[in-house]
C-alpha cells in the first residue's frame, strides 16, 4: 500500500462512520439518481428540510444514488445516532414529513410508512435486511455494490467501501502486464455490446507507440431502455474513474488521456462525474505522480452531441475530436490509429468499472461467477410491463424468466407475458416460449436477439410486436449517421414499411422487400446498420402471423 | 523483405501493386473497374457507397476495394454473384432518392437526344433534363451493374435549389450524399464551407448555418463541382454544355502555381476547366482562377484583327499590312532604341523567341518582362545571392516544412494553390509565421503573425536573423562552408536591434525574438515572399540572408520561393527576356550561350545590358528608347513605378501583340491580335521550375495569331534567317540547344510528363530541388541589407490589392472597398459604411470604408475590381491612369470623408 493511499483510507473510514454509524446526527439519504429525481427527490429534501426545522432536530441530509428499485423512488434512508440505516420506499413529501417527525424526531416507524429494509446493524424486530428482499436475491452487486449506499461524489464514502484499493494495489505492487493478466484471467468481456474481451484490446494497446496513448469510456447510452451507464455514473462515478485509470496504468497509457463520453444533457451524470474528477485531480489520484508512484493519467469529460451512432466506436472518436460523429472504416483499429490516430482503447462504462473489483479480488474470482463464456454479473436494465422496473445486477445464467418474475415481479394485471425486447433498439424480439433462455451473451445472440447493453423491455397480450418495431424502426432510421449508402437509405425504407405495416398498408411484396434490404445492410460500414434490420427480422420470425394479419387485412380494406 | 511490390490476383490475373495500395488503387492501374460512387483518387478512403465490395478468396465477408488495402497473395474477386447481388441491392437503395426513371427505361437504347418523351418518365424523373446527362457517375454504375428495375418508390427531396453566388449551383435534390464535395472542400482545400447537415436519411450537403456559399467561406475553387459524381453540384455557366468530345491538358494560365487543368472541348469550343486528377503540378487541387477564369476567351471585347494607326486613330488592317508596318517602323530606329517586352503570360517559345528576335534580328539589348505581383528586377538580388532566383524547391515539400514564413503574401488568393500547401504543413503541425502589413487569410493559421508597417517587412527580417546571430542559434561553421561574406551580412545586421525595429515596424520585440528561435529551433523551414509591396531586392537578399543563416537552402522541407505572379514569369526570365539574363537564365557575359544563341540567330547578339522596365521611363523620356514591341497579355501594364503609361504617351512607335487593347488604344501603333492560352501551342514553367505543356484547346479566334508566327512574319520582312519555325516544338528543341538548363527539355518528353529543370539532357531527371550540396553559383552569398529606416512618410499609406478579372470575382468583391483601422477611423472622422475619396499622386478613387481591425493604424487596404479600377473608378487627367498600380502595391493617400 502507498503511503498516500494509507492516509486517504485513514480519513475515508472515519467519514464514512460518521455518515453511515453516526452516533451524534441524525443522518438521512436521499436517492437522487435520476429516477428519484423524477419522482420527486427534490420535493422531498424540501419537506424534511421544512419538518426538520418544524421539530426543532438537527439532522444532515444527504444525496446518494439509486438503489435499482427504480420502481419504489423516491427512497430515502435514515440513520439514527447508534441505529441502523433504514430504507423508506415511495417517500412523497406527505410521508416524509410524517418520518420526521415520528421517526427522525421519535425513533417511531409511523403507520403506513413503506420500510423497504435496513443495513448496518440490523435489530431483532425492528426493519429486516434490505438485501433479504425478494428483489436482490438473485442478485450479485458487484458494479453496482455501492449504488444507493454512498454518496456518489464522495471519495471518502468510496474509499471506505473498497474503493481505490484496486488502484493502489495495481500501481504498487503489480505491472502493468499483471493487471492485464487478471483481467485475461476474469475473461471479462466488453459490455457495450459486441462482448468482445476486454484483455485482448487491452493487449492490443499496451504494444502501442506512446504516449500519447488514450482510453475511452464510451457512456453515450442512447438507447431507448437502457439506463445502466447512466446510473453508475450518477450512482458510483469513482468506481469509473477508477477503472479508466487502472486501465491506463495496465495499457502502459502512462502520460496519456482518458475520456469520459457523455450525452449533451445527461446534467445529472455530467455534474457528478465532473465532481469526482475534480476531486479525484485534488487528491492525487489523477494527474500527475499519481498516489506517489511516478504515474501520470489523466481523464476529462467530453460531450457528444445527441446522436445514437456516436456511440459507436470510431464515430465516437470522431466527435471527440469535434467532428461529426460518424463511423470510420476498420481497419484501422482504434489501437493502431484511434483518437487523432493515436492509439487508443475504448470501453464501456460498465466494463470500465469492473475493473476495480477484478484487481481487487483476482481474476478467477470474477471468472468463478457466470456462466461458461459470459463471465461475471448483467445489468439488467427492466422495464415496460413488469411490476418492478428496475436495474438488476444478476450473475450471467440467471434466467429470462426468473429476472422478470422474480426479481420484476411478474406482468401487472395478471396479464400474459408476449414478448420481450432486448439489447437495444438495434436488438430484436424474442417470444415468451424463450423466457427460460439463460442470460448469456451468445445464447442470445443464437436466438436472434441479443444482451446488448442490456436492456429488456416486456411487452404482455395486449401490446402490438409491429408496433414496438415501428417505433424501433423510425429510431434506428432517425439515429443512422447517414454515411453510408445502405444504412442511411435502409434504415428508412424499412421504418416506411414498419409504419405502412402498422398501418395495414403494406402489401407482402413489401415485407419482402424491406427483409431484403435487412440483408443489404449486412454491407453497411457499422453496426448500425448491420444490426438495424433485427426489430423487423426477428419480430416477423417469431410473431409471423401479426404480420401476415397486417398484410391481410390491408388487402381486405383496399381491395 | 522485398517491399517495393506486392503480388496478388485481381479475377485470376496475377498483378503487381504498391505496399499500402488499396485494392481498388491496384485495380485501377491494371485496368479493372470496380464500381464506386464515394471514392476519388485524390481523396482518402471513405467507405460510404459500399458499390465497390469485393471478395478476398478465404476471407470474411465482402470487403469495401476503397480501404481494404493489398496484400501478398491476396487473391481478389472483383465481380462474384453475391457480390453483384449487394452492389445491386444497393444501388438500388441509392436511385430509390435520386431520379432516375430514365436509367431503367426499356427505351433508353431507342431515346435520342431530342426525343420527347411523353410519358414513359416523369419529368422530374428523368436523366435527359439533368445538366450531368452522359458524364454521371451513377449512370456509369448502373449500366456496369446492370439494375433494371427499382423494386423501391422514387423520393423526390423537394429542395429549393441554392444559386445565390455567380460560380456554382446547388441542386440537393440529385445529391447521393456520397460526400466527396464535402471531403474535398475539408481534405484539399481545408475550407470548410460545406459540410453534411441533418442526418439519417435526411442527411444533406449545405452551409453550415444555412447561408451563401460566399457567407460560409467558399472560395469558390471549383473543386466540389468537379468530383460530384451526378449532377447536385454544377458549373452554373457550363452545366447544360453537356458531355466534353475532348479533354485537353494545360498548365493553368492564371498564376504561377501553373495547375495542370483539363480545358473541356466540344464542337471546337472551350466549354468548361476541369482539374487533372493526376496532374503532377497540382495533384487534382485547383482555384477560382483556373476553374472559372477562362471565359474572357470568348470576350467581345477581344482584339480579332490587326490594326494599324492611320489618320483617324487605328484602323482594322490584314496581318501582312500590319506586320509590313512593324517591320517598316523597325528599320527606322537604331537598334538600341527599340526595347522589347516579353510576358509572363505567353509560352516559353515566344518569350524565346521574342528575345531571340530582339537580340539576333534588331540587335537591340533591351529585354524585359512585366511581372505586377514580383517584379522581376526585385528578384536580382536572389540570384546574387544564390544563382537563381527561381524557388529552390517543390511546392509539395511545403508539407515537409517544421516552421513555415511568408512575408507579403496574401497567399490563399495570389497563389491559392501554393496556398494550400501552406495549410497542409500547419495541419501536418507546422508552425507558421506570417510577416505582412495586411492581416491577411493565412495569418490565421500563425503561431507568429506580425503586422508590421508597411514598408519595415525587411527590418523585419534583420531584426530576426539578429537575434539567430547574437543569441548564437545557428551552426557558423557549417554556414560558412557553403555561403560567403557572411561576416558583411552580420555587420550590416549591427542597427537591427529589437528595439529600433520595435520602433520602426510597430511589431513587438519579444515577437520578433520569439519567431527567431522558432525558426532555429524548429527546421526545415520553407521561406514564401513577394516582393511586390516592399518593390526593391532587399527582401529577396534578406529573405536568402536567413534561409543560408538557419541552413535551409537544399534542404527537403526548407528552400526558398519566391512567388512569382504571372503563370510563365519564371520562364520569360528562363527564356532570357531579361536585360541581363540569357536563355537558361545565365548572365549576358556567358559567352558559350551567348555564341550558341547568335549562332541560332544568324548573328552575334549584343553583349551589353539593356535598358530593362524600371529604367524604361527616365529612358523613353530622355529619347533613349522610341520604339517599343510588346507581347502577351500585358493589357493594363504592370509598372512598379507608375511611370510607364506616362511615359508611353511619349513613344514614337509601339506595337503590340495583345488580345485585349483596352486602355493601351491611344498608345498603340500597331496592334496583332493575339491567341489565348487556349489557343496557344508552347510550354510554361511554374514557380517551382516545372516546365509543362502548355497544349491548344481551340483553333485561334478570329485573325489571332500565336506571337511566334507574328515574330516569324516580321524576321522574314526584315530578311533576317533563322525565325521560322513548323511549331512551338522546334523552338523548345532550339532552347534546349541553347540553354543548358532546359538541355534535356522537349515537347515530346513534357508530353509524357513535366520536369522541373535543371534538365541537362535526355535521361536527366530533373532536379526538384536545388542547391542541395552546392549552390547553383556555386557558393552562396551573404548580401548585406542596407540600414532600417522608416520607409514611408507620415500619413495614410494605401496597400492595394486588385481582384483577379474573373467575371464572378468582381460580382462578389462589388464595389471598391477600403479597409481602415478605428484609430484611422476616429481621426478622420470616418464612420463604417461612409463613401470615402482616395486621393494618391496618380489619381482619386471613391470606395466605401470598412473601419475594422485587419488594417494597422496609417494603413488603408484597398480591394479594387480590376476593371473597375482601370476604367471606372480611377480619374484619368493622366495617361497616368494606365498604370495606377501593380496588383499589390504600396502608395501614400490621403482618404477624406466623400
Amino acid at each position: 500500500m502507498t503511503e498516500a493511499f494509507e492516509k486517504l483510507a485513514e480519513r475515508a473510514e472515519q467519514e464514512w462512520a460518521a455518515f453511515a454509524r453516526p452516533t451524534e446526527r441524525t443522518q438521512i439519504a436521499v436517492g437522487m439518481g435520476i429516477h428519484g429525481l423524477a419522482a420527486g427527490g427534490p420535493d422531498v429534501i424540501e419537506a424534511i428540510e421544512a419538518a426538520l426545522a418544524k421539530a426543532g432536530v438537527e439532522a444532515d441530509i444527504h444525496e446518494t444514488g439509486g438503489l435499482g428499485l427504480d420502481y419504489a423512488e423516491v427512497i430515502i434512508s435514515i440513520a439514527r445516532p447508534g441505529g441502523p440505516r433504514v430504507y423508506f420506499a415511495s417517500v412523497t413529501p406527505e410521508s416524509a414529513a410524517a418520518l420526521v417527525e415520528s421517526y427522525v424526531a421519535g425513533g417511531s416507524i409511523p403507520d403506513g410508512a413503506d420500510v423497504l429494509g435496513a443495513i448496518g446493524d440490523v435489530e431483532a424486530g425492528g426493519p429486516p435486511d434490505l438485501f433479504s428482499r425478494e428483489e436482490f436475491s438473485l442478485q450479485r452487486r458487484v458494479a453496482t455494490q455501492n449504488c444507493g449506499v454512498i454518496e456518489p461524489d464522495n471519495l471518502w464514502h468510496y474509499i471506505a467501501n473498497g474503493g481505490y484499493a484496486a488502484l493502489d494495489k495495481a500501481v504498487s505492487g503489480m505491472s502493468p502486464e499483471d493487471v492485464i493478466g487478471e483481467i485475461e484471467k476474469s475473461n471479462l468481456r466488453g459490455r457495450g455490446g459486441a462482448a468482445f474481451p476486454a484483455a485482448m484490446k487491452w493487449k492490443f494497446l499496451i504494444g502501442a507507440p506512446g504516449p500519447p496513448k488514450y482510453h475511452l469510456c464510451n457512456a453515450e447510452e442512447g438507447d431507448s431502455g437502457a439506463f445502466n451507464d447512466k446510473h453508475l455514473l450518477e450512482s458510483d462515478p469513482y468506481r469509473v474513474i477508477e477503472g479508466i485509470t487502472i486501465a491506463g496504468y495496465a495499457t502502459k497509457a502512462g502520460g496519456g488521456k482518458g475520456f469520459i463520453f457523455i450525452r449533451t444533457g445527461w446534467d445529472l451524470p455530467i455534474d457528478r462525474v465532473q465532481r469526482a474528477l475534480d476531486t479525484a485531480y485534488e487528491h492525487g489520484l489523477l494527474g500527475k505522480d499519481i498516489l506517489g508512484t511516478g504515474f501520470d493519467f489523466d481523464i476529462e469529460i467530453s460531450l457528444t452531441g445527441e446522436s445514437y451512432v456516436s456511440g459507436e466506436e470510431t464515430a465516437l472518436m470522431e466527435a471527440v475530436e469535434g467532428k461529426r460523429a460518424m463511423p470510420r472504416y476498420k481497419p484501422p483499429f482504434p489501437a493502431a490509429a484511434g483518437l487523432w490516430q493515436k492509439p487508443s482503447n475504448i470501453n464501456n462504462v460498465k466494463t470500465y468499472s469492473y475493473a476495480p473489483s477484478i484487481v481487487a479480488n483476482g481474476g478467477d474470482w470474477f471468472a468463478g461467477i457466470g456462466t461458461e463464456r459470459s463471465k461475471g454479473t448483467a445489468l439488467v436494465c427492466l422495464s415496460g410491463r413488469v411490476n418492478r422496473p428496475g436495474l438488476y445486477e444478476v450473475p450471467f445464467g440467471v434466467t429470462l424468466r426468473e429476472v422478470i418474475e422474480v426479481l420484476g415481479g411478474g406482468v401487472p394485471g395478471g396479464k400474459a407475458l408476449k414478448f420481450l425486447q432486448t439489447g437495444g433498439p438495434l436488438g430484436g424480439f424474442l417470444p415468451a416460449s424463450s423466457l427460460d433462455m439463460p442470460i448469456d451473451f451468445d445464447a442470445m445472440i443464437a436466438a436472434g436477439a441479443m444482451f446488448g447493453s442490456g436492456g429488456i423491455i416486456v411487452g404482455d397480450e395486449t401490446d402490438s410486436v409491429i408496433e414496438i418495431a415501428a417505433v424501433l424502426g423510425e429510431f434506428n432510421a432517425e439515429e443512422s449517421c447517414g454515411k453510408c449508402f445502405p444504412c442511411r437509405l435502409g434504415t428508412r425504407q424499412i421504418a416506411n414499411i414498419l409504419d405502412r405495416l402498422e398501418h395495414k398498408k403494406a402489401t407482402r411484396k413489401e415485407l419482402d422487400t424491406a427483409l431484403v434490404i435487412g440483408e443489404t445492410m449486412k454491407s453497411a460500414l457499422c453496426a448500425h446498420g448491420h444490426l438495424a434490420e433485427n426489430p423487423i427480422k426477428s419480430g416477423y420470425r417469431y410473431f409471423q402471423d401479426e404480420f401476415e394479419a397486417s398484410i391481410e387485412e390491408g388487402a381486405a380494406q383496399a381491395g | 523483405m522485398s517491399n517495393d511490390k506486392i503480388k496478388l490476383k485481381i479475377d485470376g490475373v496475377e498483378v503487381e501493386a504498391k505496399p499500402g495500395q488499396t485494392i481498388i488503387e491496384a485495380a485501377r492501374d491494371h485496368g479493372v473497374y470496380i464500381p464506386y460512387l464515394c471514392w476519388h483518387p485524390n481523396l482518402k478512403p471513405y467507405g460510404a457507397c459500399r458499390m465497390c465490395v469485393v471478395e478476398i478468396e478465404g476471407g470474411r465477408g465482402y470487403p469495401a476495394a476503397c480501404h481494404t488495402t493489398v496484400g501478398e497473395g491476396m487473391s481478389v474477386l472483383t465481380n462474384p454473384a453475391p457480390v453483384e447481388e449487394i452492389r445491386r441491392d444497393i444501388l438500388a437503395l441509392t436511385l430509390s432518392s435520386h431520379p432516375h426513371g430514365c436509367l431503367t427505361c426499356w427505351r433508353i437504347e431507342h431515346c435520342g437526344p431530342t426525343d420527347v418523351c411523353l410519358r414513359n418518365v416523369s419529368v422530374i424523373d428523368r436523366c435527359v433534363v439533368c445538366p450531368q446527362n452522359e458524364r454521371c457517375e451513377l449512370q456509369d454504375v448502373t449500366y456496369s451493374v446492370k439494375l433494371n428495375e427499382v423494386p423501391l418508390p422514387y423520393q423526390y427531396r423537394n429542395l429549393d435549389l441554392e444559386t445565390r453566388n455567380p460560380f456554382i449551383d446547388h441542386d440537393m435534390n440529385l445529391c447521393i450524399v456520397c460526400g466527396k464535395c464535402v471531403r474535398a472542400c475539408d481534405e484539399i482545400e481545408g475550407v470548410n464551407a460545406i459540410t453534411f447537415e441533418m442526418r439519417g436519411n435526411d442527411t444533406i450537403v449545405g452551409t453550415a448555418q444555412g447561408g451563401t456559399l460566399a457567407e460560409s467561406g467558399c472560395t469558390f475553387c471549383g473543386l466540389c463541382v468537379d468530383v460530384c459524381p451526378v449532377g447536385a453540384i454544377t458549373e452554373k455557366d457550363s452545366k447544360w454544355a453537356g458531355r466534353a468530345d475532348e479533354m485537353v491538358t494545360s498548365a493553368c494560365s492564371q498564376c504561377s502555381v501553373g495547375c495542370s487543368l483539363n480545358l473541356n472541348v466540344t464542337d471546337g469550343k472551350l466549354i468548361r476547366v476541369t482539374h487533372d486528377v493526376d496532374g503532377e503540378a497540382s495533384r487534382g487541387q485547383e482555384c477560382v482562377q483556373g476553374k472559372f477564369g477562362y471565359k474572357w476567351v470568348y470576350s467581345k471585347q477581344r482584339l480579332m484583327t490587326p490594326m494599324v494607326r492611320g489618320a483617324d486613330g487605328l484602323e482594322a488592317a490584314s496581318w501582312d499590312d500590319a506586320l509590313d508596318a512593324v517591320a517598316e517602323a523597325l528599320g527606322k530606329y537604331e537598334p538600341d532604341e527599340i526595347a522589347f517586352l516579353g510576358s509572363g503570360k505567353v509560352t516559353n517559345e515566344d518569350n524565346y523567341l521574342l528575345q531571340k528576335f530582339a537580340r539576333g534580328a534588331v540587335g537591340s539589348p533591351n529585354v524585359d518582362f512585366p511581372d505586377p505581383l514580383c517584379p522581376p528586377s526585385a528578384l536580382d538580388s536572389l540570384i546574387d545571392a544564390f544563382g537563381s532566383a527561381a524557388a529552390t524547391n517543390s511546392m509539395w515539400d511545403l508539407h515537409d516544412a517544421q516552421t513555415v514564413l511568408i512575408v507579403d503574401s496574401d497567399i490563399t488568393f495570389e497563389h491559392p494553390v501554393a496556398g494550400l500547401q501552406v495549410k497542409e504543413a500547419v495541419n501536418r503541425g507546422a508552425h507558421l509565421i506570417v510577416i505582412d502589413p495586411r492581416d491577411t487569410e493565412i495569418g490565421l493559421l500563425a503561431a507568429e503573425k506580425a503586422v508590421c508597417a508597411p514598408g519595415s517587412e525587411v527590418a523585419v527580417l534583420g531584426a530576426i536573423a539578429k537575434v539567430i546571430v547574437d543569441e548564437g542559434l545557428f551552426d557558423g561553421e557549417a554556414v560558412q562552408k557553403r555561403a560567403m561574406e557572411l561576416d558583411r551580412f552580420v555587420e550590416s545586421l549591427a542597427p537591427y536591434t529589437l528595439e529600433a525595429v520595435e520602433k520602426l515596424s510597430g511589431v513587438p520585440a519579444d515577437q520578433m525574438r520569439q519567431a527567431a528561435r522558432l525558426l532555429a529551433a524548429r527546421k526545415p523551414t520553407s521561406f514564401l515572399f513577394s516582393p511586390a509591396l516592399v518593390g526593391s531586392g532587399d527582401l529577396a537578399a534578406a529573405v536568402a540572408g536567413l534561409a543560408m543563416l538557419t541552413g535551409n537552402v537544399g534542404v527537403r522541407g526548407g528552400g526558398v520561393y519566391p512567388l512569382r505572379g504571372e503563370s510563365n514569369s519564371q520562364g520569360a526570365e528562363d527564356m532570357g527576356c531579361r536585360p541581363h539574363l540569357l536563355p537558361g537564365g545565365v548572365f549576358l557575359e556567358e559567352a558559350g550561350t551567348r555564341l550558341r544563341l547568335g549562332a541560332h540567330a544568324g548573328r552575334p547578339v549584343p553583349d551589353r545590358v539593356g535598358v530593362g522596365l524600371p529604367d524604361l521611363p527616365a529612358a523613353i523620356d530622355a529619347g533613349k528608347v522610341k520604339a517599343v514591341v510588346m507581347i502577351g497579355q500585358n493589357q493594363v501594364l504592370p509598372d512598379p513605378t507608375g511611370e510607364l503609361g506616362r511615359a508611353f504617351a511619349k513613344l514614337d512607335f509601339l506595337a503590340v501583340h495583345e488580345t485585349f487593347l483596352r486602355d493601351l488604344e491611344p498608345f498603340v501603333t500597331v496592334a496583332l491580335p493575339a491567341t489565348s492560352f487556349a489557343e496557344n501551342d508552347g510550354s510554361s514553367t511554374s514557380f517551382e521550375r516545372r516546365v509543362q505543356r502548355v497544349r491548344p484547346a481551340i483553333e485561334p479566334m478570329g485573325e489571332c495569331r500565336p506571337a511566334w508566327r507574328a515574330i516569324g512574319g516580321l524576321a522574314e520582312r526584315m530578311g533576317v534567317e533563322g525565325f521560322s519555325y513548323d511549331s512551338p516544338a522546334e523552338i523548345m528543341d532550339e532552347v534546349a540547344r541553347v540553354a543548358p538548363a532546359y538541355g534535356g527539355v522537349s515537347h515530346r518528353r513534357l508530353d509524357d510528363r513535366p520536369v522541373q529543370w535543371p534538365c541537362r539532357s535526355e535521361d536527366d531527371e530533373g532536379t526538384p530541388m536545388l542547391h542541395v550540396s552546392q549552390f547553383m553559383r556555386g557558393i552562396g552569398r551573404f548580401l548585406p541589407l542596407p540600414p532600417p529606416e522608416k520607409a514611408d512618410e507620415d500619413g495614410m499609406v494605401a496597400l492595394a490589392a486588385v481582384v483577379r478579372e474573373i467575371k464572378g470575382t468582381v460580382e462578389l468583391a462589388g464595389a471598391a472597398a477600403v479597409e481602415i483601422n478605428t484609430v484611422d477611423a476616429r481621426r478622420l472622422s470616418i464612420k463604417d459604411g461612409d463613401a470615402v475619396t482616395l486621393t494618391a499622386a496618380m489619381g482619386a478613387v471613391s470606395a466605401t470604408a470598412h473601419v475594422n481591425g485587419r488594417a494597422a493604424p496609417g494603413v488603408a487596404l484597398l480591394t479594387l475590381p480590376h476593371e473597375k479600377m482601370v476604367t471606372n473608378i480611377w480619374n484619368k487627367p493622366t495617361p497616368g491612369a494606365l498604370t495606377p498600380f501593380s496588383r499589390a502595391k504600396r502608395f501614400p493617400v490621403e482618404i477624406a470623408k466623400a
